[in-house]
């Protein structure tokens, strides 16, 4: 078996450790200071495998980029100076063969090194006439996608000059059922789900799914954000507060409230939360426990869900099928109020909402179905 | 592992609910139901993962298995089999693999 294998270390001691390491795997190592260096040794001959010692410089990215580029199927294996997973499934996303983690013992170096080594490369054969007929095949595919390329360009280019312009849909069907909070982040939205108790991220441009976080132990009944956090109410009254990070660490949670609300808003200077079966609002100071201020009765029909931004609040009522806007001084008074087109399907139960870059979204339930859908904020 | 494939194959990290830091390795086969994990970290059969990775673009967090069987092979890397136990995920994991282009 070809066994040399390029090794790239500047730190004089890890590289004596490595080298003792590889000669009791059998392993012919030769030992590159720095990505230059080993770039160098590449043009005379290529090793079987290439390691190098991460957190070194260049960052580990750009020598996977370099490797690459020089010679792109000869596997390139970080050695990671500590345990970390992330880091090691980002630099296999990168290019990355497999990650040596540290300690860099003889027993965690030798399966990544074996299985490096006896990598198949390009599938022989030794029946030359399946690959005779397999060419066949190949030039008439090729002929025939000539033919269907040139028939579908024609196609195309007649319909995209006859046909009329298609506007983009403003409303979308969830993949889940259950939806109960939304917040506009971006060109993200991110909404909440009860059932399957997890998080969307969806794309604001098509509201395909970009990511999905699992929260097994809760069920989140509405959201809020801020600038620097997420407002996660629970089905047990419950708000938590969580950082927007990739797992929405949890940071701290307020006492249990009464009622549960179900809908939650942050304005920029206080919280309101809002229950929809009392019809009650409830003005909160900032803070860990968000104490209530102030408790207001909703003045319109019956409280579907509400949210807020730095000017209104904004209710859902699914009594009077409509968008109703109040005032953030006065909520028990009603600026105006604007039919929701939505509201045609009786079905239709409106359970979250959202104001952002002058819209309004809304998620809920529409014949056993998850929906979300924006309309354009009202005069 | 297949040295044309292997770039291809989704890399994966995987956490126990334990207090073990997360182990990582590549998703060699993907269905909504079960998929194949080869890693070089050893983790017993029975054990519960919670697998973040990415498919189509989109990122999945947390997806639920239990590790059904495994085998090691003569290079000492684990092939895992694993089963989806979240039947939400599941469906997700469907919709993603329907969505993505035919090969």
């Amino acid at each position: 078996m070809f066994n040399t294998v390029q090794v790239i270390c500047a730190a004089e001691k890890d590289r004596l450790h490595l080298r003792g390491v590889f000669a009791r795997l059998g392993a012919d190592a030769v030992f590159s200071a720095d990505l230059n260096d080993a770039l160098a040794v590449f043009e005379k001959a290529r090793p079987a495998a290439v390691f190098f010692a991460d957190g070194e410089e260049p960052p580990a990215e750009i020598q996977l980029r370099e490797f690459k580029r020089v010679a792109p199927f000869i596997p390139v294996v970080p050695l990671l100076k500590r345990r970390d997973a992330t880091r090691a499934v980002e630099l296999m996303k990168g290019g990355a063969f497999d990650c040596v983690h540290a300690p860099w013992t003889a027993e965690a170096v030798e399966p990544v090194y074996r299985k490096a080594l006896r990598l198949s490369g390009t599938a022989l054969e030794l029946d030359s006439n399946a690959l005779r007929s397999r060419r066949r095949s190949a030039a008439l595919a090729l002929a025939a996608f000539f033919a269907f390329a040139g028939f579908a360009g024609g196609f195309y280019y007649g319909f995209k000059r006859f046909s009329p312009r298609a506007q983009a849909p403003s409303s979308f069907a969830l993949p889940y059922a259950h939806p109960t909070g939304i917040v506009i982040r971006g060109d993200s939205a991110l909404v909440s789900d009860w059932y399957s108790q997890g998080l969307y991220e969806h794309s604001l441009e098509d509201f395909g799914i970009r990511r999905v976080m699992s929260l097994p132990e809760h069920t989140p009944v509405a959201m809020a954000a801020t600038a620097d956090s997420l407002w996660l109410a629970r089905a047990d009254g419950v708000l938590e507060k969580r950082l927007l990070d990739a797992r929405y660490t949890p940071v701290t949670r307020t006492p249990a409230f009464s009622p549960p609300p179900d809908s939650v808003c942050f304005d920029g200077l206080y919280y309101w939360t809002a229950d929809s079966r009392s019809g009650l609002i409830t003005r909160r100071m900032p803070g860990d426990a968000l104490p209530a201020l102030k408790t207001f009765k909703y003045p319109g029909g019956k409280l579907s869900a509400l949210t807020c931004d730095n000017r209104f609040l904004w209710a859902a009522d699914g009594a009077l099928k409509s968008l109703v806007k109040l005032s953030l001084d006065d909520p028990e008074k009603i600026l105006s109020r604007t039919e929701l087109k939505a509201y045609a399907s009786r079905t239709l139960k409106v359970t979250a909402v959202a104001a952002a870059g002058g819209r309004v979204w809304f998620a809920g339930e529409d014949g056993g179905r998850g929906t979300a859908f924006y309309v354009d904020e009202p005069k | 592992m297949n040295r044309n494939r292997a770039d291809s194959y989704i890399p994966a990290l995987a956490a126990t609910r334990l207090d073990l830091p997360p182990a990582w390795g590549r998703l060699t086969s993907l269905s909504p139901q079960e998929a194949e994990f080869l890693s070089q970290f050893e983790l017993p059969a029975g054990r519960e993962l919670a697998l973040d990775f990415d498919l189509g673009g989109a990122g999945f967090s947390a997806v639920t298995a239990v590790i059904k069987t495994r085998l090691r092979d003569k290079d000492g890397y684990f092939h895992y089999r694993l089963v989806f136990s979240d039947t939400a995920q599941r469906e997700l994991l469907r919709q993603a693999l329907a969505a993505l282009p035919r090969r």
